[in-house]
């Protein structure tokens, strides 16, 4: 029984549940699948060099939005423990960086990547990928902690007013009641 | 035991050959492949001709671009009879160095270890492998070196003119800064008429009664053609000279002289063609041009002459057509047709293949009384056995020991080489090629035939007076147009009158005329002396062919060498002083090995696009693509293993497919993409594929049907 000033959401079919960006991002990783393995179907005496590196780049080209819809998708689904499609946006990730690679190391882009010159890029994105990111996940992990998935209410990360999934909303990757997410002009938290 | 007859013959032939209709002198410049060849930087020519004789000097500066030294070599494939190297200069920088004449082992010996020690040298030499007479010069990294190579023939008159002709377009061919060519004719007699049938453009300067010049400036007057030129003076039987205490005397006495008059009959012909029917022969629209040519040669045989058709290999399996047989008109026109009719070009090329049946065929022509003459067929291209120089020696051979004009007929010839290589094999065997490209094969075949010059007069023998010591044979066969020449001669002066004996049997029987004139009326011709060697080394070449014994080859190594002409016994070789001992630190610079730029290692794209791309290149390889191979079979397979028990030849070797020679077979083993089904190989990626083109669709679907449920939720 959910409490008086709290709202009920109706039932939802399975199909509506599913996050659209996890299916974006399956879909983006299956497309880059789709041409590493025709790449690799053009091997043999009718093989065209120029029309397979075209076919990998083209697969990295998928990967990289694969992964990263899958990662947004991720996010999604943190935020909103109705939502369904967490496996998929793990497919996804799997997939998108088996594209990825598969097409790297036939094309030899991923060597360039991996060769000592780029390392300080490579080192310097991955900082700044945590220095960036860290701030999403504490307000994730703290949101999902006190959440009740019986009533879908999860308490203000700022009040502690407990507010249902569907009222509340997330600002600077975090979790607020209707008041906290739009305070009153001229009045200060 | 040889016959006593055997010299004779020889002989007979090396008179016959002395009297070709035209003579080309040319060279081949041969070196193996490098990224920087030897290049020639431009070629000089000087001709020389006067009544009989033609000297032709040919310089070419040779330079070497790359940063190794080189060896340079040039080819002359000279015809038997006509020129002989008589002298070898080197120039390096303004310094000319004159050659040695040496025995041949000598000779070599002394150019390799010059070579090893570092030092400029050069080396003229027979090459019996290939029968061609070769030029060998080092050149060191970055420098030039002027080769200056003289040649002398004796001059024979062909329709009462004298003919020569250079191939110059050789010469245009490789010579990137200049060419250069001046013939200069000078006569005893009065220069009648000067014409240059190749080249109708470039003017004749004459100078008094006896002499006159021609020049070619650049590449662009050469035009791209060989250089033919005629001229006529006097026609006196008789010439005289004298050198050294020597007096010399010469006789020529045309076919049109009066002394032979009514005795002259043409040997009725025997036409064998010896017809390609490999696999090139059935592309590029050859076989109808074929059938074309043989119908024509037939068409062109009157009564008494007979023809043959062989068919020696293919995947028809023919070895033989038709069996000699006498003319008849209508019906063996027919008879030829439907016979080429039902052959199916495939399979390798063999100009060699029908040799035994040509020889016993030109024997049986000859034992009948009539001369053999044989037609190739071929569009050029021998991918069996003989190729290039060894093939034109086999064709030189027949051709000497059969008596026998060759006459190429190039079907469509493919490329210049193939072209080239019909020329040669009809040049040195008294024929002359005849390309034809589709139509007009009548005209074109006629008119070859026309012009070959058969005997029309058998066994003609001349008697000097005694002591005269003869050069060359004193029984000859006149050729129709062509003349009876002999030089002869003897210490101290000639005496007065000269009296000359001919004699020869024509159908009225023994006939005999005497040449007759006073020493005072015979023309003076300074060049006698040389066309007197020159036809000794040619007769003692001939007596050496013949001898089953040292004795003549001894007897021409000592002449030759003494006389600084190169034969097959004796070289020329030049030696460069070194003129500093450490020069050759230089010379043993390698070239550098490129740096790889980049991370260095192929993709997998690039190594596939590698194989695909040999795979191409292997499947285009002509033999493959004009089915001149034979057979193919697996590698690996009991019937490939079989192969190479017997040691094949491998004619191209690659990735996914080699060719081998076997038997006279072209055979190819398979490997690889080349049998089976690539297609097996690349399955799991398509089912792979097909996998995620179906999941796409599913989430596809899932993605639609969730939005449609939102939209729907959404409204209510």
């Amino acid at each position: 029984m959910a409490a008086a000033n709290v709202v009920s959401s109706p039932t939802v079919s399975v199909d509506a549940r599913l996050n659209p960006k996890a299916l974006y991002a399956l879909e983006a990783a299956l497309v880059s699948v789709l041409l590493l393995a025709l790449t690799l179907a053009g091997f043999g005496p009718w093989f065209h060099e120029g029309l397979a590196l075209a076919l990998t780049l083209g697969s990295m080209g998928a990967a990289v939005p694969a992964m990263a819809l899958a990662h947004r998708a991720g996010h999604e689904l943190r935020r909103d423990p109705r939502q369904l499609g967490g496996g998929l946006a793990k497919a996804a990730v799997l997939l998108a960086w088996g594209g990825f690679l598969g097409s790297g190391i036939i094309n030899n882009l991923v060597l360039y990547l991996l060769f000592p010159l780029f390392w300080p890029v490579l080192v310097g994105l991955i900082i700044a990928r945590f220095a960036l990111h860290s701030g999403d996940t504490r307000g994730e992990d703290a949101f999902l902690a006190t959440f009740d998935r019986s009533s879908q209410h999860a308490p203000c990360q700022r009040c502690g007013r407990p507010t249902h999934l569907d009222s509340g909303s997330w600002r600077s990757d975090r979790w607020y009641c209707p008041g906290c997410a739009s305070p009153p002009k001229g009045v200060s938290a | 035991m040889r016959s006593g007859a055997a010299p004779v013959a020889a002989l007979l032939l090396l008179a016959a050959l002395a009297a070709l209709p035209t003579a080309t002198a040319f060279c081949e410049i041969v070196e193996p492949p490098s990224a920087l060849p030897t290049q020639v930087n431009g070629t000089q020519v000087e001709i020389r001709l006067s009544e009989g004789h033609a000297k032709i000097v040919i310089i070419k500066e040779f330079h070497n671009p790359s940063t190794i030294a080189k060896e340079g070599q040039i080819f002359f494939p000279l015809e038997r009879g006509h020129e002989l190297i008589t002298d070898l200069s080197l120039k390096v920088g303004n310094v000319v160095y004159n050659s040695s004449a040496l025995g041949r082992g000598d000779a070599l010996e002394g150019f390799l270890e010059a070579s090893a020690q570092g030092q400029d040298a050069a080396l003229v030499q027979y090459d019996d492998a290939k029968d061609v007479y070769w030029v060998a010069v080092t050149i060191p990294p970055g420098e030039s070196r002027t080769t200056i190579t003289t040649l002398e023939m004796p001059l024979a008159r062909v329709d009462g003119a004298y003919a020569y002709e250079y191939r110059l377009s050789v010469d245009a061919g490789h010579s990137l800064s200049y060419l250069r060519a001046h013939v200069r004719i000078e006569t005893a007699g009065v220069l009648e008429d000067v014409t240059v049938p190749s080249h109708s453009r470039l003017a004749v300067t004459r100078e008094g009664e006896h002499a006159a010049d021609l020049y070619v400036n650049s590449t662009a007057e050469a035009e791209g053609r060989d250089l033919s030129v005629r001229f006529r003076s006097g026609r006196a039987p008789l010439a005289r000279a004298e050198e050294h205490g020597v007096s010399y005397l010469r006789l020529s006495l045309e076919a049109t002289d009066p002394v032979f008059a009514g005795s002259l009959r043409a040997v009725p012909r025997a036409l064998l063609f010896l017809v390609d029917t490999s696999g090139s022969m059935g592309t590029a629209g050859r076989w109808p041009i074929v059938k074309e040519a043989v119908l024509a040669g037939l068409h062109d045989l009157v009564s008494g002459e007979s023809y043959a058709v062989v068919v020696p290999r293919g995947r028809s399996g023919r070895t033989l057509g038709l069996e000699p047989h006498a003319r008849a008109i209508v019906s063996d026109a027919t008879r030829v047709g439907d016979f080429l009719d039902a052959i199916v070009p495939g399979g390798s090329t063999d100009l060699t293949a029908g040799f035994p049946l040509v020889s016993r065929w030109a024997s049986e022509s000859a034992s009948r009384g009539q001369q053999p003459i044989l037609m190739v067929i071929t569009d050029g291209v021998p991918t069996v056995n003989l190729r290039g120089v060894d093939l034109e020696k086999a064709y030189r051979g027949i051709a000497h020991r059969e008596s026998m004009p060759v006459v190429a007929v190039a079907i469509r010839p493919s490329d210049h080489s193939a072209e080239n290589l019909l020329r040669n094999l009809s040049h040195y065997s008294r024929g002359d090629p005849v390309p034809l490209y589709g139509g007009s094969a009548e005209g074109k075949v006629s008119e070859v035939l026309a012009s070959l010059r058969l005997p029309v007069l058998q066994k003609v023998e001349t008697g000097f007076a005694p002591g005269m010591e003869t050069a060359g044979p004193r029984t000859q066969d006149l050729l129709r147009g062509g003349e009876i020449t002999v030089a002869a001669r003897a210490e101290g002066p000639l005496g007065d009158p000269v009296t000359v004996h001919v004699s020869w049997r024509d159908n009225a029987g023994a006939r005999a005329e005497e040449v007759t004139a006073t020493v005072g009326t015979i023309p003076v011709q300074p060049s006698l002396p040389r066309v007197w060697l020159l036809s000794r080394i040619h007769a003692m070449l001939a007596e050496v062919d013949a001898a089953t014994d040292d004795g003549p080859g001894s007897a021409l190594r000592a002449f030759a060498t003494a006389n600084r002409v190169v034969t097959p016994y004796s070289s020329l070789l030049v030696l460069v002083p070194r003129p500093d001992p450490f020069c050759c630190a230089s010379t043993a610079q390698s070239a550098s090995a490129g740096f790889p730029i980049g991370l260095g290692f192929p993709s997998l794209l690039e190594g596939e696009g590698r194989r695909a791309a040999q795979w191409e290149r292997e499947m285009s390889n002509p033999l493959v693509t004009e089915g001149e191979v034979d057979r193919y079979v697996d590698q690996g397979s009991g019937e490939h293993r079989a192969l190479l028990l017997d040691e094949p030849r491998t004619v191209a070797a690659g990735r996914f497919l080699t060719i081998l020679e076997v038997d006279g077979q072209l055979v190819g083993v398979r490997r690889g993409w080349t049998y089976g089904t690539p297609f097996l190989d690349t399955f799991p990626s398509i089912l792979f594929a097909v996998g995620a083109l179906a999941g796409i669709a599913v989430v596809e679907r899932l993605r639609r049907k969730g939005e449609a449920s939102r939209r729907q939720r959404g409204r209510t």
